[in-house]
């Protein structure tokens, strides 16, 4: 739904320039999420190297071959902060300078997932049936203008300007995962119904040079209003592999569809969420405490997001980012302790858009007899701020 | 490039052709096995096996890995070792017992000794395929062979899946049984299978790693009383495993202790009424200078500083009126001269200190007390062949399968169950309380 708010000027060119605005303020630096948001996987407490490896309800969106690996019915939520950002505009309309301060945002629930082996309720079916609500892309960012007025030319300033992009997208994924005989081998495919919703906003009061409203005129401009949600339909499978004499190493690769998204005007549009191929590997090492039963898991993942297409202001390109890192599982009292700690990065080319990149660490608890686990992860981005995830999953 | 190398991968992993043997191929059929065992039927189970060995001949002590998440470490039944080989045999001697025909009797008892053999060849016998293969020797009148099977070394250290085997049903497959009309040569105790107890608890004791395989000959001077009460009035005290335990402690005493079965009286669920009398009736039978062996386990409180075990018709820990006092039975054995030991799985977790079981100093002697637990400790269990065990039942019943033998050092003995597993954070095994004895005392 397109929503326009009208105001009326004396300069007919300032039409053309309030167009041009949605480009000059999106040369903030927003931290890209928009389409590699994590909604809490455990493993991105080790810089997500390992998010194509798992096998819990976060299969769906990283690798739903994982799905296979779930032996036992398995519940997870998962909560952590929305990031935000606040820009202050400065210079003038044509020519702004940008200052962008993220935001860690509220803390929200950011994962709802379950996974069921399908024998549990029908003998002899071999697979798993995972369905997830996830969310996956956020951005929220609210940039202001100076109090005095931002600078419009011939003598007009825009007072009180604000400007306001927030996305949100979430998944909701049906997923199937089974293996071979042997076990070795896992695939998955599953079906994404992708919602999207979409906020895009200007406001001001256009003045003259001496601070008079401008209320008339023979040129009229709209800022822009917007606001709506749109539906989409993608696939993503996967596999992971394993070799039967050394199951301590293990490959992954996904794929995952661009997704369309119809609704939104040429100016707010986020009309294709990127589609995502992920290939990573994942070393682990048994044995390393004398009588304990802790081990050592490496891992290295990268992903490639492609096909995107967005708006000016929320524009996209092709993304290429990586994770490293390790979790070492402490066997504490045959409790089992999972300490991460990873590094990852994601690149962005995109206007007003910012790389994220940074450290992360994760510690776990799952008690002795497994039904339940507990993790939580901080990332600290180079842009500054602070991310936390906690996620709890529960196996009957 | 990559698409051929990744369609290549597929076509490998999914072919049938010159694949490596996976792990349905022996995972499916020694599961199986397993199941055909716990329905007796060993001729079965034995097959199944066999069709696991051949997929994956080699017995292994360690947990098998599963395929799964790399973040997740799965072993194959929670870590079970591999022991298929080991199982074909023991099954065949199950089988072979069942056999009416002498000579495919013995022919398959010669298959099973074979195989026993292969494994010892492999370096892959742990404890149970020794005691395995002396007894199938025995079976065979092969004494020779057994004889040397007790000097060669056996590695106490391979772990063997016994979640089939009972030892003493082994037994009754033994010579005088089924084939051999002689009788089974007695196997020489260990007289002392850790020379140097060591009382540093750095120090892992017990350094010899071997132990002579075989039945261990019963000492007709060796008499146990074992009692195990699950169910009492004292509700928030009591052990549900506890009857288990105490029948599993009197089947491994026969087997590995030497005590004689005719020896061994085991009380499960009985009144304070039923124990004094089955302390009475032993006390008049065991002759002067016996060892007896006193194991309880159930509910267990102080009262007035005087320390009693409860009959099941006990209603608190307070009344007295339905328990027995400790000094009462050591006091009945000891005037027997005995050398009395006594040990109890008892939780030591009153809320008020001094109703503490295991405090009281009994003036009889000599007696040896070890208790499963430090004041303030409680009772732990273990999983052992699907069943819940008390963790000091579980670790003396390792222990005693390691020492195997009818003259049993006490210190050295609780050192080594201290090592075998004996910290939890509600459980600490502690050392034993020893009065009017020597440290190297033996049971």
């Amino acid at each position: 739904m397109l929503e326009t708010r009208t105001l009326s000027i004396s300069f007919r060119w300032v039409v053309v320039l309030a167009a041009a605005g949605i480009a000059v303020v999106s040369q903030a630096q927003v931290p890209d999420l928009l389409s590699a948001f994590d909604a809490g996987a455990r493993s991105q407490g080790a810089g997500g190297a390992l998010n194509g490896a798992v096998g819990d309800t976060f299969a769906n969106l990283y690798n739903p071959a994982g799905l296979a690996y779930v032996d036992r019915t398995t519940v997870q939520i998962a909560r952590r902060n929305f990031p935000s950002s606040r820009s202050s505009v400065t210079g003038s309309y044509q020519s702004p300078n940008v200052r962008t301060s993220p935001r860690a945002g509220g803390q929200k629930i950011s994962h709802v997932g379950a996974a069921v082996p399908i024998k549990s309720f029908r003998k002899r079916a071999d697979g798993v049936l995972g369905v997830s609500y996830s969310v996956t892309g956020v951005m929220d960012d609210v940039a202001f203008g100076p109090a005095s007025g931002l600078p419009l030319g011939g003598g007009v300033s825009i007072r009180n300007f604000l400007e306001q992009r927030k996305v949100q997208t979430e998944f909701l994924t049906l997923g199937y995962g089974r293996t071979n005989q042997a076990g070795n081998l896992a695939w998955g495919f599953g079906l994404i119904v992708a919602n999207q919703s979409v906020r895009f906003q200007q406001s001001g009061t256009l003045v003259d040079n001496t601070g008079t409203p401008i209320s008339g005129g023979p040129a009229v401009i709209s800022f822009p209003n917007e606001s709506y949600r749109s539906t989409g339909v993608g696939l993503i499978a996967g596999l992971q592999y394993q070799s039967v004499q050394n199951p301590n190493l293990s490959y992954n690769l996904s794929f995952r569809s661009p997704i369309q998204m119809p609704g939104g005007s040429a100016a707010g549009n986020y009309s294709t969420i990127p589609g995502r191929i992920m290939a990573g590997v994942g070393l682990r090492y048994n044995g390393l405490r004398e009588g304990k039963d802790d081990y050592f898991v490496v891992g290295a993942n990268t992903q490639y997001l492609f096909g995107g297409n967005g708006s000016q202001s929320f524009q996209r390109r092709d993304q290429l980012g990586f994770g490293l890192g390790i979790e070492y599982n402490l066997d504490f009292n045959s409790a089992r302790i999972p300490i991460r700690l990873g590094y990852s990065a994601l690149d962005s080319d995109a206007l007003g858009f910012g790389e994220v990149l940074g450290v992360s660490y994760g510690i776990g608890y799952t008690p002795a007899h497994g039904r339940f686990s507990l993790d939580l992860t901080y990332f600290r981005p180079r842009y500054g701020g602070q991310d936390t995830w906690i996620t709890a999953t529960y196996r009957f | 490039m990559h698409a051929l190398g990744l369609s290549l991968l597929l076509a490998t992993t999914f072919s049938g052709a010159h694949r490596a043997p996976t792990l349905a191929d022996w995972r499916t059929p020694y599961e199986q096995g397993l199941s055909l065992a716990g329905k007796s039927d060993w001729a079965g189970a034995r097959a199944a096996f066999l069709i696991a060995v051949k997929a994956r001949p080699n017995d292994d002590t360690r947990a098998t890995l599963l395929p799964g998440p790399i973040t997740e470490r799965r072993t194959w039944r929670e870590g079970a070792p591999y022991s298929a080989n080991l199982l074909a045999a023991y099954c065949g001697v199950r089988s072979a017992a069942g056999l009416t025909d002498k000579d495919a009797q013995t022919a398959l008892l010669r298959l099973v000794a074979s195989e026993l053999e292969g494994l010892y060849t492999r370096k892959q016998a742990g404890s149970n395929a020794a005691f395995l293969l002396a007894e199938v020797y025995g079976a065979l009148a092969e004494n020779d062979k057994r004889r040397e099977l007790q000097t060669r070394l056996v590695n106490r250290e391979w772990r063997e899946d016994t979640a089939i085997i009972a030892p003493e049903q082994i037994a009754i497959v033994s010579p005088g049984n089924v084939v051999n009309p002689n009788p089974t040569p007695p196997v020489e105790p260990n007289p002392n299978p850790n020379p140097n107890p060591n009382p540093n608890p750095n120090v892992t004791p017990n350094p010899n790693p071997v132990t002579p395989a075989g039945t261990v000959r019963p000492l007709p001077n060796k008499y146990a009383l074992i009692i195990g009460n699950s169910q009492t009035g004292v509700l928030d005290s009591n052990i549900p495993f506890a009857a288990d335990d105490a029948g599993l402690i009197a089947e491994e005493l026969a087997v590995y202790g030497g005590y004689p079965k005719e020896n061994i009286v085991l009380l499960r669920d009985v009144t304070s009424a039923e124990i004094r009398e089955a302390v009475k009736l032993l006390a008049e039978k065991v002759p002067l200078k016996s060892t007896v062996f006193f194991f309880y386990a159930g509910v267990g409180t102080s009262v007035n500083a005087k320390d009693y075990i409860a009959g099941t018709n006990a209603t608190s820990a307070i009344d007295t009126a339905n328990m027995v006092s400790k000094a009462e039975i050591y006091d009945a054995f000891t005037r027997r001269e005995s050398m009395f030991f006594a040990f109890y799985e008892v939780k030591r977790s009153a809320r008020t200190p001094s109703r503490i079981f295991g405090t009281e100093d009994v003036s009889a002697g000599p007696y040896a007390e070890l208790q499963a637990t430090v004041q303030g400790g409680g009772i732990t269990s273990v999983v052992r062949n699907g069943k819940p065990t008390g963790m000091f039942t579980n670790a003396f019943v390792e222990v005693l399968r390691e020492y195997r033998t009818n003259q049993i050092p006490l210190l050295s003995f609780a050192w080594s169950m201290f090592y075998k597993g004996g910290t939890t954070t509600e459980q600490t095994f502690v050392l034993p309380t020893i009065v009017l004895m020597n440290d190297d005392a033996k049971f």
